[in-house]
Parts: structure tokens; C-alpha cells; sequence
């Protein structure tokens, strides 16, 4: 079952790969990857910040590269993207968003999206990914 | 003398009659012719003897009477004739031997019933040769025989004399000793210089001859005069022993002791005094002193007396006041009165003199004493003189004495001297006893030893010494005492060391005690050589003796201990000292304390120590000196705690500074906002690096433990990376002036450290739960560390923010001679909140409107815009916007691309530090495009 783990460096691949057993987690460092990988995989793990990614390779909503192309909320933007593009796969997002509000907009906008918080985790999320490898219904 | 006259007549009734007659020339012719006519009549020949005595041929008469010896040597009439004739002689001085020796045969020769009346005229004359001491032996040895009343009285008159002489010969001055003429120049010199040189002059001289009365005199009045009184004194003292003659020191010295010396000296000032006045009466002044004196010893009448004696002054005004108010509150008996006030009157007196002339015609003599005592009835003299003849004392004599106490009294001393029975005179002594007279109590005492009256005599004594210091007849009381009373029947070796010590001996009273405390010996006997040895200041040896007298458990050695231990502090008298205290004797509390300084025991001993104890002066210093040394110590020790609790404080603050000193990044951020992006970069580390991963393995390490181990001390502990990511925050913070706290004090990152470091030592464990440090790692420390992100400086820009920030853009811009066009500012009504420190918001704001007022140039539009949006991630935005007219467009790239430092590349470098967006947009006309910055909205 491929997992993959979209994020600017390799910290959560080689994280699950280590500690969570029952999955092929791959990488995408870009939005670009993340599309490329997409179809069959189980689920998405995002990172929320790429500022370790060339600026070239941030996308904006629409997954243009332009000034709107934020580093700092690229998980987002990349998961908007692939949303756009009909990527639907449960995604898990990584970001301690400090407004609940937002949280539970973004969830909805980007369903099935599950936003990840500090609080949880490495079992809570493997946790996560076991529950969505189960067959719904 | 009337036994003389009786056997005169009885022996040669004519010569004899016209002898008894006083027809002493008469009388002489017929016994010439007697004697001529009976040449071996030893009786005519003494009658003719005594009449030529009398006509005043001394010398025919002494042969009349030697012829009566050698006619008759068993006729004791002619010795004692002699004796009286040669006691009278000019020369018997040089013939004192030879006559004594005569005498002397005669006596050996007399009949027992004349041996008697021999004997008294031997003393007589020895006494008239100055043999006094001769005399009174011989006269003690006759009062054991029985003795004619006439023998008596001659022999209490002879003990009289015997005094008097002695007193006069204790006026005698001594003889001086030889005195070099160098000597003698040297005192002449010294004599006319200033007393200070001439002392030490007069002191070589006295050195070197004691007795020489001269340099004695001169050194007393040298010490005199440079105010060395007591040595003046006695060396004054020393001088009128030497020459009791020397008036001019007597009054020096009874001046000295009169001003200086007190009630103490004031009998010697009165002595010195009289006999300076005895020697020179014209010193009348000395009167005044005497008054004074008189006062002194509390004696007002006789001051009122001796005043009368000196002229009128000031001071004797002033004495006389003092002695009426004295005597008023005293009041003398008119008894005490002193012989001043019996002055017989010149009359009386001349008839007195003249009957002692009539000694062999008492008629006359007692007819001539009548007047006299008519004249003046308190001349007690001519009284005494009567009471031979009439066997009485007249009744205007008692009764012009009755008040007068010392009158009264010298009338029964006379009148007992001639013969008269003590109840003659008892009622006489009983009076002065009444009136108070000074000596009455002594003179009764007397009498009824002599009457036998035992009690009596003794209660007289006693109130006689109790009535003055140093009463006159104070040695013949003592005497009679002694008669009176049997002496103690105390330890005769006790008694004998007691008189010792007084003649300060205490060698000799150690002898007489046996010499040395042992055991064995009495109580009493320990104590008086304990005490012996206290006089001789040997106080452990004192002590000794009374340790061994104190195991008899009595009190009074303890006492005697005690204070002995009080003067000299004996450790070993310490069991002693604490059975004496446990009796309750003050002095071995003191004592005890000079062994063992002790307040308590001084308190006690001060409380119960009696007011003259000698020691009360002392533990009272001690006392205060205790007290004064205890507060030293408690000071001491104050400032010693004191020094202590301030290097313990100073220790602590020390810590404190090292523990807490600096700022924790709350406190850094209120001092300095412009550290919060470096705040941002580092919690966004620690989010990152250590909670989301690195530390969010932990609650897999019960399945892996050597993963998770792995996973936060690999490549290095997660601890360190929070502790390398809060140097830099520290780093950052100590460039904008601000020193944060050690990282183990800071109250968000330190609690983080430490428990990545449990966690940490857990893991190199094989075993250790650590769930509990995952659990508050993922929730407590990421919650701080999202709490330390709302702490961020916020700035409200509204329309007067902004018009404010507009003008100081234009007064710049103006005053550099530039474009300026006022811009149009368009909020909608916002006031919107930036998480951007003030003075970056400002510059930013700055650059943009300087960007556009460029732009815009020379006659361009500018506008200002505040606007919220809302992104693709979701946040919402806070967006600052300053548009022109310029019809040039500029992009993002254009403005990346250029070099710090200038316009908006400064908008670029700031909006970044603040995790801000530089935005280029396009503006509607006549505006055309818009540069400016969106941050994320501030969180609630």
C-alpha cells in the first residue's frame, strides 16, 4: 500500500519507513511528484512548509508556479492543487494551525483531509493510515 | 601636820604652845634656852629645829634636827622634820643621794607606828627631786600598810603630785644631739631659700640627725608650704615630741589639724592647740580656732567659753551661732560646765593663799578660808583646804556647786584627797552624774568599786565609755574592768594571738596559736589561725585552715571561707564555696563567680549580700563588665550571622544571577519586539526538528526501543538541538541589547531540555517508561511553544496611523526638494492589526509611499490601501498597499532582485524578517499598479 510523503526534506519518509511497518512510503518533494504519484496510492502525507524547496518548484492553488506560490503554506497549496486536478485520496496534513476555524474550513475545502497537530504522535498517525487502509463500508 | 603640832605641844608645852600660837620667834627663844639648858633633850632641840624652819634658818635647823637624831635616833618626829625641811631645800637636788641615804637609815630605825609618816616624807622628797617612779613604788608599798587618815591623804596629795610631775617632766624637751658648724651653715642657707629648695635640703639634714630639732622644723614647714600636709603633720607630730616647748610648732600643727584633719584628729588639733596657747597665751587668736575645734567634737559651752577668749570678728560671730544653735539642739546640763566659769574672786583668793601660810595655825587658816569660801562659795580649793580643819564642807559650797557637774566633781576629788570618807562626797558625784558632767560616770564608778558596790561601779563604767570617743580616763577604766569583771574564758592562746596581731606581730601570734593548720585541732583554733594568716595576707594558707575547720560544719568557717576565696579566687575551694552558697552566703557567690564568671550568682550575691559588704563594688563591675562583654559577643555573633546571612544572600544571589539572571523570552520580547522573528525561526525549529519528529517517536518505544533511542540521540540528542536552537534565539536576543536566561532556567525551552534529557537517559536505559515524557512533550511543551508565538508585537494601523505615517514621509520628502502628491487614502474604514513590530511596519510603510511618490513623479497619483484577504491556505491576510498613477509597472522578480539596503528592497528584506509577502498588484485608474506587504492576520 503506497503512502506518499510529500514534504521539502525526507524527515517523515524516513520516520514512517523506520516505525511504521505495513506501508510503502514514498516521497514527493514537490507538487509535481506528489501528481506523478498519485494515482494508486493509499493516502497523502503533506508537510505544510517547503521552504527548504527551490523557489521554482513551489506551486500556488492551482498548481502554477507564481508569486502566489507560498512556501510556508506549499502543503496546502499542493494538496489544493491535486484537489483541483481530481486527486482524491485521504491526505493527511502536518501543521499546527493556531485558528480551528481554519482547520475545520481547510478540512472540508480539501476532504477527506485530516489535519495532523504536534499533539499527535507517531503511533496516533500510524494509527491514522491503518484506519484508512481499511475497506470503508 | 596635826599630829606634828599635837606632839610638839605635848613634848615642850611652852615652846611649844607659843610654836602651835604661830609666835614662831618667841617660841625660838625660849627652846634656845631649852636646849641650852638641856643640851641631850632630842625633843627641844627638834622643837628649836622646827621653829628655826619656820623663821627661815634652814640650816640651824637641819643641825637641830640631826641632833635630835643622834640624841634620840628612834624619834621619827626629827626625821620626818628633816625630810620635810631638806625636801624644801635650794640645794637638794645635789644632795638628793646623800639625804636619801640619810633617810633611808632613819627609816630602818624608825618605830613601826612612825615608819608610816617617814615613809610618806621620803616620797615627798623624792618626788621633790624629780624621783617619781621612786616615789611611787614606795607609795604603793605604804597604801598595803595601815595608814593614819593624815598618812592617807598625804600620800593620795603625793600621787597627785607624782602625776603632775610627770606631766611636767613629759614637757621636757630632749636633748639635742651634737650638730657639725657645716651643718649648721647648711640649715642657715637652706633656711633663706623657697621652700621647695630648702626640702630637700631639710630632708638630708633630718636624714642625717634625726633629732636635730632645727632641720626637723624647717622641713615641716618646707612640706608646709609646697602642701604636703600629712608629712608636714607628722613631721610636726615628731618635731613637739622632741621639744614640747616648741609653741610655734604645736600651733602650727593644731592648725593643720584643725582646718585639715577632721572629727578624726579633732583631739590632737584641741591638744595642739592648748599647748601652743599653754606656751604663748598672747596667741589669742588660737582661741577662735579652739572654738571650732569645740564645735567639731560637740562641745558648744566649752566653744561659747573660748570665744569669750578671742577678739570680736566675722568668724566668731558666725562660730558663736553655730555653737548657740548646737547647744540648743544638744542643750549641755549647766553641770557640764567647765571649770572657766568658778573664777574665785581676787579676795578669796589672796585669803586662800594667806592661809596656806597658817599651816601651823589652822585657826587662822580655817577662819581666812571661811571668808574666802564666804567670798567665793565655789572656790573649791579653799574648800579642800578647809575640810581638814572642819571635817566639812560648807553648805553654801554644795549649794553654790549644785549645777555646776565638774565643780562638783573636783570638790569630791579634793575633798577626798584630804581624807574625807567616800559618803562624804558620794552624794556630790551623784549630782554630776544628774547634770551630765563628762566624767561623773567615771568618778562614781570609783567609788563604788571602792564601796564594793560591783553592779553598780560596772554600769557606770560602761556608760562612761559609751559616752564619748576616747573618754579621757579611758586606760583606768579599762583597769577597773578588769578588777570589775573576771576576764573571758576564752583560748588563752586565742587571746594572746589577738594582742599579737594588734601590735601587728602576726609571726608571733602564729607562735603563740601553735603555728600551723592540721587536722585534728579545734574549730576555734583553726579559725584564729586562718585568721592570723588573713592578717598576714596569706590568703591560701587562711583558707586552709578554714577548709579544715568547715569539715566541722559549722557556718562560720564557711563564711570566713568565702570571703577569703572572694579576695583569692582557689578552684579547690570550690565544694566549700557551693556548700557555703547552698547556706546562703553571699560571699561564696561572689566567689564562685570569680572562679566561673556568672551573672546569676553576681544577681545573687547582690541580692543578698549585706550594704557594707566590701566586695558589692566590685561584683557590680564585674557585673557590668559581664553584661558589657556578653553584649560584645552578641554583637560579635550579631555581625558575624550577619556577615554569614550576607555572604549566604550574596551566595544566593549569586546563584540567582546565575540561575535566573536575564531575560525569558517573554520578558525579551516586551523589551525588544525585534527579536520576534528570531523567536519565530527558533520555535519553528524546535516544532519541526524535535516535537513533530524526532521526539514523536516516543510513544513507540515500548515496541522499538532502540529505533526510538536512536531516533532522538541520533545524529546528536534532540536536548542538545533545543539547547543549540536556544543559543541562537539567545545570541539574537544579546544583539538587540537583552541578556536571556541559562536555557535550564527559561520557563519554555528549560522544561523541554530537561525532559528531552529524562527521555534521553531513559532510552540509553534498556528499560524506562517514558510515555509520560512523550505525552507532556506533545502537549504541555508544544503548547508553550505555540503560546510563544502569539506573543509577537502587533501594530494598528487606522486612518490617523496612516495619515500620521503620511506626513512624516511628505515633511521628508519635502524637505529633500522632491515630487511630493498627497495620496489618497482608501481604508474602507478598516483598522487593521499587522503581527509586525511598529518601527518595521513604519519603514515599510515608508519605503512604499517614497517608492509611489517616485513613481508617481512629477505629476502623478498615489494612494494608500489597508485591506484584509483571505489565501488559498486559508489565513486570513492583513495587506498594505501603496499604489501610483506611473504607467511603468514593476514586478516581484524586479524587486527580489535588488540589492538590500534601498526602497523596497529594504520592504522585501523587512516583510520577509516578519513572515510577511511582498505583493505587486495591478490598480484600477487612474492608478496603475500597487506595492506593498500582507502578513497573516495576528491570532485571536
Amino acid at each position: 500500500m503506497r503512502v506518499i510523503v510529500c514534504e521539502d526534506g525526507f524527515e517523515y519518509v524516513e520516520r514512517f519507513r523506520r516505525f511504521v511497518a505495513g506501508f510503502e512510503f514514498v516521497r514527493a518533494g514537490h507538487f509535481a511528484e506528489a501528481l506523478a504519484l498519485a494515482p494508486g496510492a493509499l493516502a497523502l502525507l503533506l508537510d505544510q512548509d517547503f521552504r527548504r524547496t527551490p523557489q521554482e518548484q513551489l506551486v500556488d492553488a492551482s498548481g502554477a508556479h507564481s508569486a502566489d506560490a507560498l512556501p510556508e503554506v506549499q502543503g496546502i497549496l499542493i494538496l489544493r492543487a491535486l484537489r483541483a486536478r481530481g486527486i482524491a485520496m485521504p491526505a493527511l496534513l502536518f501543521a499546527d494551525l493556531d485558528d480551528a476555524d481554519r482547520a475545520g474550513r481547510l478540512e472540508r475545502e480539501l476532504a477527506p483531509l485530516t489535519i495532523v497537530t504536534s499533539s499527535e504522535g507517531l503511533p496516533q498517525i500510524a494509527a491514522r493510515l491503518r484506519a484508512m487502509r481499511r475497506p470503508v463500508g | 601636820m596635826i599630829v606634828l603640832l599635837l606632839l610638839l605641844a605635848a613634848s615642850e608645852p611652852s615652846g611649844a604652845r607659843l610654836l602651835q600660837k604661830g609666835r614662831t620667834a618667841e617660841a625660838a627663844a625660849v627652846l634656845e634656852k631649852q636646849v641650852s639648858r638641856n643640851p641631850r633633850n632630842a625633843a627641844f632641840a627638834n622643837d628649836l629645829g622646827l621653829a628655826y624652819a619656820r623663821l627661815g634658818r634652814a640650816g640651824d635647823a637641819e643641825r637641830l634636827y640631826r641632833r635630835a637624831i643622834a640624841l634620840h635616833p628612834s624619834r621619827f618626829l626629827a626625821w620626818v622634820n628633816l625630810a620635810e625641811l631638806l625636801g624644801n631645800a635650794p640645794d637638794r637636788w645635789e644632795r638628793a643621794d646623800e639625804i636619801l641615804a640619810f633617810l633611808a637609815a632613819g627609816l630602818a630605825q624608825a618605830p613601826a607606828a612612825g615608819a608610816a609618816s617617814l615613809s610618806v616624807r621620803i616620797a615627798d622628797f623624792e618626788v621633790s627631786v624629780g624621783r617619781t617612779a621612786k616615789a611611787r613604788e614606795r607609795l604603793l608599798l605604804l597604801r598595803e600598810s595601815s595608814l593614819t587618815a593624815d598618812d592617807a591623804r598625804r600620800i593620795r596629795e603625793l600621787e597627785s603630785r607624782i602625776a603632775q610631775e610627770e606631766r611636767a617632766r613629759a614637757t621636757e624637751d630632749w636633748p639635742e644631739p651634737a650638730v657639725p658648724q657645716e651643718l649648721r651653715a647648711e640649715l642657715d642657707r637652706a633656711e633663706r631659700l623657697p621652700p621647695a629648695l630648702a626640702l630637700p635640703i631639710a630632708d638630708g639634714l633630718s636624714a642625717q640627725r634625726p633629732a636635730w630639732q632645727a632641720a626637723r622644723w624647717l622641713r615641716a614647714r618646707s612640706l608646709d608650704a609646697v602642701g604636703r600636709i600629712d608629712e608636714a603633720a607628722r613631721e610636726l607630730g615628731v618635731l613637739t615630741q622632741l621639744r614640747p616647748s616648741h609653741a610655734k610648732a604645736w600651733r602650727r600643727l593644731g592648725e593643720i589639724l584643725a582646718v585639715q584633719g577632721g572629727l578624726l584628729e579633732s583631739d590632737r588639733a584641741d591638744e595642739a592647740l592648748r599647748q601652743a596657747l599653754a606656751l604663748e597665751p598672747s596667741w589669742t587668736e588660737l582661741w577662735l580656732l579652739r572654738a571650732r575645734v569645740a564645735l567639731r567634737r560637740g562641745r558648744a559651752q566649752e566653744a561659747l567659753v573660748f570665744l569669750k577668749r578671742t577678739s570680736p570678728s566675722d568668724e566668731a560671730q558666725r562660730i558663736e551661732q553655730l555653737a548657740r544653735a548646737q547647744a540648743a539642739a544638744a542643750p549641755l546640763a549647766a553641770g557640764a560646765t567647765t571649770k572657766f566659769s568658778r573664777v574665785p574672786t581676787p579676795e578669796a583668793r589672796a585669803l586662800y593663799q594667806q592661809a596656806q601660810q597658817w599651816r601651823l595655825e589652822p585657826e587662822l587658816a580655817r577662819a581666812d578660808l571661811m571668808r574666802a569660801l564666804q567670798l567665793s562659795p565655789d572656790f573649791v580649793e579653799a574648800a579642800a583646804a578647809l575640810y581638814p580643819l572642819l571635817s566639812a564642807v560648807p553648805e553654801a559650797t554644795v549649794r553654790a556647786l549644785h549645777d555646776d557637774g565638774a565643780g562638783l566633781l573636783e570638790l569630791a576629788a579634793q575633798i577626798r584627797n584630804a581624807g574625807a570618807p567616800a559618803a562624804v562626797v558620794q552624794p556630790w558625784i551623784d549630782r554630776a552624774v544628774e547634770l551630765g558632767a563628762p566624767e561623773a560616770r567615771f568618778e562614781r564608778a570609783r567609788l563604788r568599786a571602792g564601796q564594793g558596790d560591783r553592779d553598780g561601779a560596772l554600769a557606770d563604767l560602761i556608760a562612761y565609755v559609751a559616752s564619748a570617743p576616747q573618754p579621757p580616763h579611758l586606760d583606768e577604766a579599762r583597769a577597773l574592768r578588769a578588777q570589775l569583771v573576771p576576764g573571758p574564758r576564752g583560748d588563752p592562746a586565742g587571746v594572746q594571738a589577738r594582742l599579737e596581731l594588734a601590735d601587728d606581730r602576726p609571726e608571733a601570734a602564729l607562735a603563740a596559736l601553735g603555728g600551723r593548720c592540721a587536722e585534728g585541732l579545734g574549730s576555734r583554733r583553726l579559725l584564729a589561725l586562718g585568721e592570723v594568716h588573713e592578717f598576714a595576707g596569706d590568703l591560701p594558707a587562711a583558707a586552709s585552715c578554714y577548709q579544715l575547720a568547715a569539715r566541722g560544719g559549722e557556718t562560720e568557717p564557711l563564711q570566713r571561707l568565702s570571703r577569703v576565696a572572694a579576695r583569692a579566687p582557689l578552684p579547690a575551694l570550690r565544694p566549700e564555696l557551693e556548700a557555703a552558697a547552698a547556706r546562703g552566703i553571699p560571699d561564696a557567690e561572689w566567689a564562685l563567680a570569680r572562679l566561673e564568671p556568672s551573672l546569676s550568682r553576681i544577681d545573687r550575691f547582690l541580692a543578698t549580700a549585706p550594704e557594707d559588704d566590701p566586695f558589692i563594688a566590685d561584683a557590680r563591675a564585674a557585673k557590668a563588665s559581664l553584661e558589657r562583654s556578653s553584649t560584645l559577643a552578641a554583637e560579635h555573633r550579631q555581625r558575624r550571622n550577619l556577615a554569614l546571612s550576607l555572604l549566604s544572600l550574596a551566595a544566593v544571589l549569586a546563584a540567582a544571577w546565575l540561575l535566573w539572571a536575564g531575560a525569558t523570552v517573554e520578558t525579551a520580547l516586551a523589551r525588544a519586539p525585534a527579536l520576534f522573528p528570531a523567536l519565530l525561526r527558533t520555535v519553528a525549529e524546535v516544532r519541526h526538528d524535535v516535537i513533530k519528529h524526532r521526539a514523536s517517536v516516543l510513544g513507540l518505544a515500548g515496541e522499538n526501543r532502540t529505533e526510538v533511542a536512536r531516533a532522538l540521540l541520533e545524529p546528536e540528542p534532540a536536548s542538545r538541538v533545543v539547547a543549540r536552537a536556544y543559543d541562537r534565539l539567545r545570541a539574537a536576543a544579546r544583539a538587540q541589547g537583552i541578556a536571556m536566561r541559562r536555557l535550564s532556567r527559561e520557563p519554555s525551552f528549560g522544561p523541554l531540555v530537561r525532559d528531552l534529557l529524562r527521555a534521553e537517559a531513559l532510552l540509553r536505559e534498556p528499560s524506562g517508561d517514558v510515555s509520560a515524557l512523550d505525552q507532556r512533550i506533545r502537549t504541555e511543551h508544544a503548547q508553550r511553544m505555540a503560546a510563544l508565538l502569539r506573543l509577537g508585537p502587533r501594530t494598528r494601523l487606522d486612518k490617523s496611523a496612516v495619515a500620521a505615517w503620511v506626513h512624516a514621509v511628505e515633511a521628508e520628502v519635502r524637505q529633500g526638494g522632491v515630487f511630493w502628491t498627497s495620496p489618497s487614502i482608501l481604508l474602507q474604514g478598516l483598522e487593521v492589526e499587522f503581527p509586525v513590530e511598529q518601527a518595521a511596519l513604519s519603514t515599510i510603510f515608508a519605503n512604499l509611499l517614497r517608492n509611489a511618490q517616485a513613481a508617481a513623479a512629477p505629476d502623478g497619483r498615489v494612494i494608500v490601501r489597508l485591506a484584509r484577504e483571505r489565501d488559498a491556505a486559508g489565513r486570513d491576510l492583513h495587506v498594505l498597499l501603496v499604489g501610483d498613477s506611473a504607467a511603468g509597472g514593476i514586478s516581484l522578480d524586479a524587486i527580489e532582485s535588488r540589492e538590500s539596503g534601498r526602497g523596497l528592497a529594504i520592504v522585501r528584506d523587512l516583510t520577509r524578517e516578519w513572515h510577511g509577502h511582498l505583493i505587486v498588484r495591478p490598480e484600477d485608474p487612474p492608478f496603475c499598479k500597487a506595492v506593498g506587504a500582507c502578513f497573516p492576520a495576528p491570532s485571536a
